[in-house]
């Protein structure tokens, strides 16, 4: 009895697969273009198909398009996106984890000057003149970039519990010394407990103050958070000189956690689970975890790909590029189609609040809800259109675009590198890079005698092409931004 | 009695040796397993350990609230197991057998066209390009079955050094003599022969579909086709990405991330079947039937 | 009798052939989709491809490709790395993994071959990232079983592992080996026992000792299986298992020069680039000279043993 309804139920689950695969085409049975659009998320959302059809009620009525949503998690991003942009799988896409001067190299965007020329005023009003060069390659628009905080603020996170009893007050952190200082307190009265640990995997801290131009192995950066006009080699800046020598002090007399280089825990994880002090984290204009308090190290600034880094563009293998810039104008525009494609559907996937914020629904969260990737407003085309999370607050999205504004800018904003012309000392320098820049930065190693020889191999990787590369064309780029 | 006695010992000697092996094998999983029972806080602040200070469902609590569909992905899983080593191992033989045949005329010329594609592959998109528009098969259930598992050289040249080695080039006459035709001789005189070898490659090929995740990674964007590998997988795959993009890119940061006694949990849970049906299996492992009498 | 034999056997009537052939359909037809066709793709190695012209339409670059595979330091410490881990794997994997089946084979008890090889099995099981942790669970500097437990019971001081380049050869041959050992065992053991059984008993006969049947009969008998799979083995040897040599040393950067291989070479060198052109001609540069080698080896064995080449 048992074994006959497992292989009927087999036979079901297969013959309703075989089904579905073969009726995602059929059910469009309308005579619209259908513009096919794929994001990364990180929740499994079941109720797809019933969003996109209220969607599409709006986008026939409104734009006279049809949309095909697809989901695809974001661990597999990277590899589906750049398959599905072999063929004309997809239309609208989300572009990020790879520079987007690499997708404009490989042919894989269609140029918008001329579409966003032709747009709606509202369209032009989403984004300022300089927000919109940040997504330019070559003086060209590619792709439009989301709304999401643009630059990071480096804090430095403490358990609460600690400072609390030691009686710290946070406030009064604000350098490296200053942070020394309570290390070593710590070290003497919480001796079981790691009193720095790092951010998350392998690192102490992403990024610093080091503006790698668009590419996040920094082979040639600008130092003092992009307010610097000449490239330098990573490894010769003071910024980063400075921060190693700290680290490796501290490392030596044993205030990091002697397994940084392998860990595999975040340092928020750490603290609370009473295993750690404190560790540096670049955040955003957020609110910390319960447990944790924050001390502001570096202020809040923004490198040159902070517009590059996701933004949504047309697959130039793309069989119907006009609507699909008529979606990417409708979700940009539109705020009732902003709101299905974030939230779903009021009501079933989530409840108002009186102050204009959203819930889920009674007994779900953001991970077992049917539709709703509020908690994920960042990889959406334009979230400011839609309410907030009431976790976040009622205002949250104003407070978001003013962290934005607020922020230290590098000079060398919308400056995307090409590499293309150099890709075999990049692809060698990458590999020193990776072999001794956590090295450096965790404090494992000697900073003097490392970087003497890490700067000895990069060398003779060509290093120096790399940076006269990266300075004539940041220099040219900073001369056209002049002239305008 | 000397011999018995000497037997003995050896047999002794044996079992120490593989008691040993088997250890070494068994504790590293054992200690994976205890970790995805083990309370997260305990797990971090006392490290791995066989006897943990705390125990805890906490991580299959997470994975069944997240994966209401492992059961479905389980029935694709087996489904797509059962199929697809059915068709690789019969076209595997097909192929193998006439490799076997010495007195086939240009057998190493297709041995070599067989072999020649373990060495040189076209690459990822090529074929992703050849599946999807030209077979369609992206968001099938074909997708799971037929893209590079369908069957593999390596295989048939496995397959067919067995048949030279294993299988008399008299019994294959003799069967030719009383007028057999050479898909008899297959089906009714050389594959029974063959029982250690094809459970072998059932296994091989079966462990192979059963562990696949890389065919759903590419041809399926649709997860209600997913197999348990990658339902799995996608969660591991989403740990190790907001792991590592929670920054300066698009921040994930803020979503919680599963902690590693989930990934061990995860693990298990794709281990455990075919711990629970290899046992079976092995019945099929036994010797094959001897030779030597057949022939008369 | 024999040249009796070898007559017969030399003639295969037409028919006959045909409806051998016959049987290949099916799988020259699934090579040739599945292989064949895409190998049209390897001309991306000598382009730039570009996704708006597609495989064939972008342009050609000739051997530009190739050349970051060869121009950094590291080129040399790859591509030993690449080798040596390869040759230790087939000379102790393939000794280990017959040792073993033919440990099996010498077992009376049923019931306990059946245990081993189902133990023995399991860590082939478990996928590489897993593996990870585990050997992690290990070595870990500070809670890590091989520091807490047996260095400090010997009172050994605390070894840093993931910083000390000097033991990761060992841990990754360990590892591999540890891995992959019990699948291939069982491999061998199916050959074993697929020996025809009378030459056993005519040992016995004989009077032969354990260790003397081992050598004049399992041996002969599995003699041809080893050398197809170390053949096939030595064709592999340019690849590198990513997941072996990337996330076990947990991607630390100190021990890259004993850790670091073509695969994981490349991977990091075009993560950013995402430049198929490049990953494709540095597949092509890996199967090339496996080819080679592999063609070399392959006709060695033709000279000594013809039956047991691969083609």
């Amino acid at each position: 009895m048992k074994k006959k309804a497992a292989v009927t139920m087999l036979a079901a689950a297969m013959t309703g697969s075989m089904l579905m695969g073969g009726t995602v085409l059929a059910d469009e049975a309308s005579d619209l273009p259908v513009v096919k659009y794929a994001m990364p998320s990180t929740y499994d959302f079941t109720d797809v198909d019933l969003v996109e059809a209220e969607i599409n009620k709006l986008l026939a009525e409104r734009f006279g398009i049809q949309v095909e949503i697809t989901y695809i998690n974001a661990g597999s991003w990277t590899q589906q996106s750049n398959l599905l942009l072999t063929g004309d799988e997809v239309d609208v896409i989300a572009l990020q984890q790879t520079p987007l001067a690499t997708f404009v190299n490989n042919g894989q965007l269609l140029c918008l000057d001329d579409y966003y020329e032709n747009s709606s005023e509202a369209f032009k009003n989403v984004w300022t003149h300089g927000e919109l060069e940040g997504t330019k390659v070559n003086g060209s628009l590619y792709s439009i970039t989301n709304f999401r905080n643009f630059a990071n603020v480096y804090n430095l996170h403490l358990s609460e519990e600690i400072v609390n009893e030691m009686g710290i007050d946070v406030s009064t952190i604000k350098t490296f010394d200053d942070i020394e200082e309570i290390l070593y307190q710590v070290q003497e009265q919480y001796p079981d407990i790691y009193p720095m640990v790092g951010q998350n995997l392998n690192f102490m801290v992403n990024g610093w103050s080091w503006d790698g131009l668009g590419d996040e192995s920094y082979v040639g950066v600008l130092a003092d958070c992009g307010q610097s006009t000449t490239v330098e080699n990573l490894f010769n800046t003071d910024d980063f000189r400075e921060f190693c020598e700290y680290t490796h002090k501290w490392y030596e007399d044993g205030l990091i956690m002697a397994d940084i280089l392998s860990n595999t825990e975040r340092g928020d994880n750490l603290i609370l689970n009473g295993k750690a002090f404190c560790h540096l984290n670049n955040d955003l204009c957020a609110a910390p975890a319960d447990g944790i308090v924050l001390a502001e190290i570096l202020p809040a600034w923004s490198t040159s790909n902070s517009y590059a880094s996701l933004s949504y563009g047309i697959n130039s293998n793309s069989s119907n590029p006009d609507a699909a810039w008529q979606f990417i104008e409708a979700v940009y525009t539109d705020s009732d189609i902003a709101t299905l494609l974030v939230d779903g559907i009021e009501g079933t996937h989530y409840v108002k609040n009186e102050d204009g914020s959203i819930s889920y629904p009674e007994g779900k969260d953001a991970t077992t809800v049917t539709y709703g990737g509020a908690a994920m407003y960042f990889i959406y085309p334009n979230s400011s259109l839609t309410p907030p999370l009431s976790s976040n607050g009622a205002t949250f999205f104003d407070d978001l675009m003013d962290f934005n504004t607020n922020a230290t800018h590098s000079i060398a904003t919308g400056f995307v590198f090409d590499s293309s012309e150099v890709t075999d000392e990049y692809a060698a320098c990458v590999n020193i890079m990776n072999k001794y820049y956590y090295a450096l930065l965790d404090g494992t190693v000697d900073p003097e005698s490392t970087i003497e020889q890490a700067n000895q191999e990069l060398e003779v990787a060509g290093i120096d092409k790399i940076i006269t590369a990266k300075q004539e064309q940041l220099d040219a780029f900073l001369a056209s931004k002049e002239a305008e | 009695m000397n011999i018995v006695e000497n037997n003995k010992k050896e047999q002794i000697l044996l079992h120490t040796i593989l008691t040993l092996l088997a250890l070494i094998c068994v504790l590293p999983f054992l200690l994976m397993v205890i970790s995805s029972f083990t309370n997260e806080g305990t797990l971090m602040r006392n490290g791995y350990s066989f006897f943990p200070e705390q125990w805890s469902l906490e991580s299959y609590r997470y994975i069944i609230q997240r994966g209401s569909t492992i059961f479905r992905g389980y029935l694709i899983t087996i489904g797509v197991t059962v199929i697809g080593t059915t068709l690789n191992l019969l076209m595997t033989t097909l192929f193998a057998y006439p490799l076997s045949r010495k007195e086939l005329p240009g057998r190493n010329i297709i041995a070599f066209f067989a072999f020649f594609t373990m060495l040189f592959n076209g690459g990822l998109v090529p074929s992703y390009i050849m599946w999807t528009q030209y077979f369609h098969i992206k968001n099938t259930i074909w997708a799971l079955i037929v893209p590079s598992l369908l069957m593999n050289a390596f295989y048939v040249i496995m397959m067919r050094s067995y048949f030279t080695s294993n299988i008399p080039d008299a019994l294959v006459e003799a069967a030719r003599i009383d007028g057999a035709g050479e898909y008899t001789i297959l089906f009714k005189v050389v594959m029974p022969l063959s029982g250690p070898m094809l459970a072998t490659l059932a296994l091989m090929v079966g462990l192979g579909y059963w562990n696949d995740w890389l065919n759903g990674l590419y041809y399926l964007t649709d997860s209600s086709l997913f197999s348990i590998q990658n339902i799995l997988n996608r969660m591991i795959q989403d740990i190790q990405f907001l792991q590592s993009a929670a920054g300066a890119t698009a921040d994930f940061g803020v979503a919680e991330i599963p902690s590693v006694g989930i990934r061990m949990a995860i693990a298990v849970i794709g281990i455990l079947p075919i711990l629970c049906i290899y046992p079976f299996f092995q019945k099929f492992f036994v010797k094959g039937i001897v030779v030597g009498g057949v022939k008369g | 009798m024999k040249s009796k034999g070898k007559k017969r056997t030399g003639k295969v009537h037409k028919k006959q052939a045909l409806v051998l052939y016959s049987m290949m359909v099916p799988g020259i037809l699934y090579l040739l989709i599945n292989n064949y066709i895409p190998m049209l793709g390897l001309s991306i190695a000598f382009k730039k491809y570009d996704y708006s012209k597609g495989i064939f339409g972008s342009e050609w670059v000739g051997l530009k490709n190739f050349t970051y595979l060869f121009k950094s330091q590291d080129a040399f410490i790859i591509t030993r790395n690449t080798i040596c881990y390869n040759l230790a794997f087939i000379i102790l994997g393939t000794t280990l993994a017959v040792v073993v089946a033919i440990m099996l084979n010498e077992l009376k008890s049923a019931m306990s071959k059946k245990v081993y090889q189902t133990l023995i099995l399991i860590p082939y099981l478990i996928s590489m990232v897993v593996v990870s942790y585990i050997v992690y669970a290990f070595l870990s500097a500070d809670s890590g079983f091989i520091n807490n437990t047996i260095l400090k019971a010997f009172g050994i001081k605390r070894i840093s592992w993931y910083t000390t380049p000097k033991y990761w050869p060992f841990i990754l041959v360990f590892v591999h080996l540890w891995k992959s050992f019990g699948y291939n065992s069982i491999i061998y053991y199916a050959t074993v026992i697929g020996i025809d059984s009378s030459l056993y008993e005519a040992a016995v006969v004989d009077g032969a000792t354990r260790l003397q049947r081992i050598f004049h009969v399992t041996l002969p008998g599995l003699k041809s299986t080893i050398i197809t799979m170390v053949l096939l083995s030595i064709g592999k040897i340019f690849y590198s298992d990513f997941g072996l040599f990337y996330q076990v040393p947990m991607d630390s950067g100190l021990l890259s020069n004993v850790t670091q291989t073509i695969d994981t070479y490349v991977y990091k060198g075009l993560t950013q680039l995402n430049d198929v052109g490049r990953a494709s001609a540095a597949g092509f540069y890996q199967s090339i000279v496996g080819f080679i080698v592999v063609l070399t080896a392959n006709m060695i064995v033709r000279k000594l043993d013809k039956d047991n080449a691969l083609f």
